[in-house]
C-alpha cells in the first residue's frame, strides 16, 4: 500500500494461509524493487524474524529471517513491524544478524495489544527494550528540510505511567531521493515544443532532500551549464541542445536528458514601425527574440541627442513587445533616432529608426503659391480667394512613380481646415508638376495657420516619397 | 453492494470510486428507528505528514469480558491519536484456539472484533479510521500451512470474506486498504 509517494507499507503473510517462501518471497522482491523511489518501505507481518518470547530458531521465524530479511537489507528497508509474541519489543538496528548502528534495520512488535501477555526474554542480543505490557505503536512520518523522518512512539494505553523510549529514523533512501528528483525534475521557460525563449534557463543544482544535480550541455556555447542561453546569430541554424542532468546522493546516481531547441536570432528586421503623421502617434512592435533578453528598452532622441521618449518593458507571454507613444512637439520634420535595446546589452543588440521617412524617391524641386493658375506668386494665403500651388518634382528613380501630392491647411490648434490633393505620374529619372487649389477659407484667422505638403504613394499606405514641407499661412516661404 | 454471511452478522461492502484525495466524505445509513452518521477521509496525494498506528494481537480467550473491555479501551486510545489509518499485524480474533474451536465461539470472536472496531475505532468528531490487516496465526482454521506455493484461501474464510480481502487464487494484491465501515 502506498500512502503518498514517500510511504509504502508491504503487508505479508508469514505462513498462515500462504507460504512465506517461494512465490510470496518472489513477489516481495518484485514489490521492493517497484517501490524503490518511496522514502519509507515498511514491511509488516505477523511472525517476525527476531522474536523476544518464542525461540529464535522456530521454523516460521527462521523462514522469515532467511527469506525476507536479506531482501529488506538489500532494498533499503529501515523498519519492520511484527506481532505474535504478545509483548512490547524494540530491537537494536540489525544487519547481517548483528547490531549495526549505521545501517541496521529496527524490528518492532511483538503483539500484545489486547491478547494475554507473556514475559519477554530480555537477554537476547538484539533486544533493545521489551516489556510485558499492552501496547501499540504510533508512527509519524514527516517531511523535513532535506530528509524525511519517521518518529516511532510505543504507547501503553492500560498503563499510562509506563514510558518506553520513542525513537526516530531518518530516511537513508538515497536512491529513492534520486529517483524522485529525476521524476520531478523539469525545465521551466520552454514552450510546449521545447523551445527556449528566455536568455536564461534555470538549471537547478539541488533536488529533493539535498540531492545534487550537475549539468552537461551538448552545445555549451549555445546553452552553458549555468543556464545562460546564447542564441545563434541571425541567419544561423536553429540548434537542438541536449542538457543532461546527473542526480546524485551518496552512491546513488541517475541521469536525465532534456532536448531544448534554441532558435537563431531573428535580427532587428523583425521590428515594424508605424507613424501616423497626422496624430503624431508612433507604434513600434516586434519580436523580443532578436534581443535574446526578457527586457527591452526604447529610447527616442532628436538629432541633438535630446531624449524625447524612454520606456522599458518586459516580454509578454507571446514574446512580443509593443510601444505606443506620441511626439508632442510639432517638429515631425526633424530626424528622430529610435534605439531599441536590451538592458545591460551592448550595441549589437540595438537598432535604429528614423521617424522621418528620409524619403528620397521624389525630390520636390520647387513650390510656388499664386493667386491664379500660373499667376503671380503670393507671400500669404488669401482667405477670400483660391490659392494655387504649383509643385515641381524630380523622380530620382528609374521607375515611373504615381505620386499623390497633398496640401493640408491646419489652424493654430493643429486641426485640419482644408485638404486638397492631386495625382501625378512622374516618369523615371524625369520630372513632373502638380497643381493644387486651396479654396477660400472665409472667417478663419490665418495668423497662426500653416500648410503642410506631402508626397505619398497613396492615401492608404501613406508611404512618403519625398520629405514633407511646411509653410506658415501668413509667410509662404519655406 | 455485496453482502456475505460468514458469521451470524451480515457484512456489507461498498466500493466507492472517483473520490477526491484529502477530502472528508459523510455517510448516512438509515435504520428503521434511527440513522447512523459518520465520515471518512481520503488520503492526500502527497502528504507532508502521515500518522498511523500499528497493533497486533487483538484477540482474547472466548467471551472474556475483561478482554472485550480491554480491546475497546485500546481501540479508543488508538482513535484518540487521530491516525490516518491503522495497520493490524495479525490475530484479530480466535479461529483456531484449542478447546474453543466451535462455531458459536468463532462467530462470537469474529463478530465481537467487528463490533468493537465499529464502536471504538472512531475519532471524537465521528471519523472512521481505515484499517489495513495482515493475517496472523489465529485468523484462520490452522495456524500455519505447510510449505507450498499456493495461497490457501479456505484456511482463512473469515479473514478473507469478512474483511472483503481482495485475493484471488494464487494472487495476492499489493494495494489493500479497508475503510472499516464496520457495519456488523
Amino acid at each position: 500500500m502506498q500512502y503518498g509517494p514517500d510511504l509504502t507499507l508491504i503487508g505479508l503473510n508469514s505462513g498462515h494461509s500462504a507460504d512465506s517462501q517461494g512465490n510470496h518471497t518472489a513477489w516481495l522482491e518484485q514489490t521492493l524493487q517497484q517501490y524503490q523511489s518511496s522514502e519509507w518501505i515498511i514491511p509488516f507481518h505477523h511472525v517476525g524474524p527476531y522474536p523476544c518470547y518464542r525461540s529464535f530458531n522456530e521454523s516460521y521465524e527462521t523462514r522469515v529471517r532467511t527469506n525476507w530479511v536479506p531482501l529488506y537489507e538489500q532494498y533499503g528497508v529501515n523498519l519492520v513491524i511484527s506481532g505474535h509474541d504478545h509483548v512490547y519489543k524494540r530491537t537494536y538496528p540489525i544487519r547481517n544478524n548483528q547490531i549495526d548502528y549505521e545501517n541496521g534495520i529496527v524490528y518492532i512488535g511483538d503483539g500484545g495489544s489486547v491478547v494475554a501477555l507473556r514475559e519477554p526474554d530480555l537477554s537476547r542480543w538484539y533486544v533493545f527494550e521489551a516489556a510485558k505490557e499492552y501496547n501499540f505503536f504510533k508512527l509519524t512520518m514527516t517531511q523535513e528540510s532535506g530528509y524525511s523522518m519517521l518518529y516511532v512512539e510505543p504507547m501503553f494505553p492500560l498503563n499510562e505511567s509506563l514510558v518506553a523510549t520513542p525513537f526516530y529514523l531518518i530516511s537513508k533512501n538515497d536512491m529513492g531521493d534520486v529517483i524522485r528528483t529525476e521524476k520531478e525534475l523539469t525545465l521551466s521557460g520552454l514552450n510546449d515544443e521545447g523551445v527556449v525563449f528566455a536568455n536564461f534557463i534555470n538549471l537547478p543544482t539541488k533536488g529533493l532532500r539535498n540531492t545534487n544535480i550537475t549539468w552537461q550541455s551538448s552545445h555549451p556555447d549555445i546553452i552553458a551549464v549555468d543556464g545562460t542561453v546564447n542564441r545563434p546569430k541571425s541567419g544561423g541554424e536553429n540548434v537542438i541542445v541536449t542538457l543532461t542532468a546527473t542526480i546524485t546522493k551518496g552512491e546513488a546516481s541517475v541521469t536525465k536528458e532534456f532536448k531544448v531547441k534554441v532558435l537563431a536570432s531573428t535580427g532587428p528586421e523583425g521590428i515594424g514601425m508605424w507613424v501616423n503623421k497626422d496624430t503624431k502617434e508612433v507604434l513600434i512592435k516586434g519580436d523580443y527574440e532578436f534581443l535574446g533578453s526578457n527586457e527591452i528598452a526604447l529610447l527616442v532622441m532628436d538629432k541633438e541627442g535630446n531624449i524625447k521618449y524612454v520606456h522599458q518593458k518586459s516580454r509578454d507571454a507571446f514574446g512580443q513587445f509593443q510601444f505606443n507613444f506620441k511626439i508632442r512637439e510639432d517638429n515631425m520634420g526633424e530626424e528622430y533616432v529610435v534605439q531599441i535595446g536590451a538592458r545591460g546589452r551592448e550595441i549589437p543588440y540595438e537598432t535604429k529608426f528614423y521617424l522621418t521617412t528620409a524619403a528620397t524617391d521624389i525630390m520636390v524641386d520647387s513650390v510656388v503659391f499664386s493667386d491664379a493658375l500660373n499667376g503671380q506668386p503670393i507671400e500669404r494665403l488669401m482667405p477670400d480667394r483660391n490659392t494655387y500651388i504649383h509643385v515641381s518634382m524630380v523622380n530620382n528613380t528609374e521607375e515611373n512613380i504615381d505620386a499623390l501630392i497633398i496640401a493640408v491647411l491646419y489652424d493654430s490648434n493643429n486641426r485640419v481646415i482644408k485638404m486638397v490633393m492631386d495625382k501625378e505620374n512622374v516618369a523615371g529619372n524625369g520630372s513632373g508638376n502638380a497643381y493644387l487649389v486651396i479654396p477660400p477659407v472665409d472667417g478663419s484667422n490665418l495668423e497662426e495657420c500653416f500648410i503642410k505638403l506631402f508626397v505619398w504613394d497613396g492615401v492608404d499606405s501613406m508611404k512618403a516619397l519625398a520629405e514633407r514641407k511646411m509653410y506658415n499661412a501668413t509667410n509662404l516661404t519655406e | 453492494m455485496e453482502s456475505s454471511e460468514g458469521t451470524t452478522a451480515w457484512i456489507n461492502s461498498v466500493k466507492l470510486t472517483g473520490l477526491t484525495p484529502g477530502t472528508e466524505y459523510y455517510v448516512i445509513i438509515p435504520h428503521e428507528t434511527n440513522e447512523e452518521r459518520f465520515k471518512f477521509r481520503t488520503a492526500l496525494e502527497n502528504p507532508e505528514k502521515v500518522v498511523f498506528i500499528a497493533a497486533s494481537g487483538l484477540h482474547f480467550n472466548g467471551t472474556d469480558n475483561k478482554g472485550r473491555e480491554r480491546r475497546r479501551t485500546v481501540m479508543k486510545a488508538m482513535a484518540e491519536e487521530n491516525p490516518d489509518f491503522v495497520i493490524l499485524v495479525g490475530d484479530l480474533w480466535y479461529h483456531n484456539n484449542s478447546g474453543v474451536n466451535d462455531n458459536d465461539t468463532i462467530n462470537a470472536s469474529v463478530d465481537g472484533f467487528f463490533d468493537d472496531l465499529h464502536q471504538a475505532l472512531i475519532t471524537s468528531d465521528g471519523r472512521r479510521i481505515p484499517v489495513v490487516p495482515v493475517e496472523g496465526n489465529h485468523d484462520g482454521k490452522t495456524s500455519f500451512v505447510q510449505a507450498g506455493p499456493t495461497l490457501v484461501i479456505e484456511n482463512a474464510p473469515f479473514f478473507i470474506t469478512d474483511l472483503n480481502f481482495p485475493v484471488k487464487e494464487n494472487v495476492i494484491k499489493k494495494d489493500v486498504m479497508f475503510c472499516n465501515m464496520g457495519l456488523t
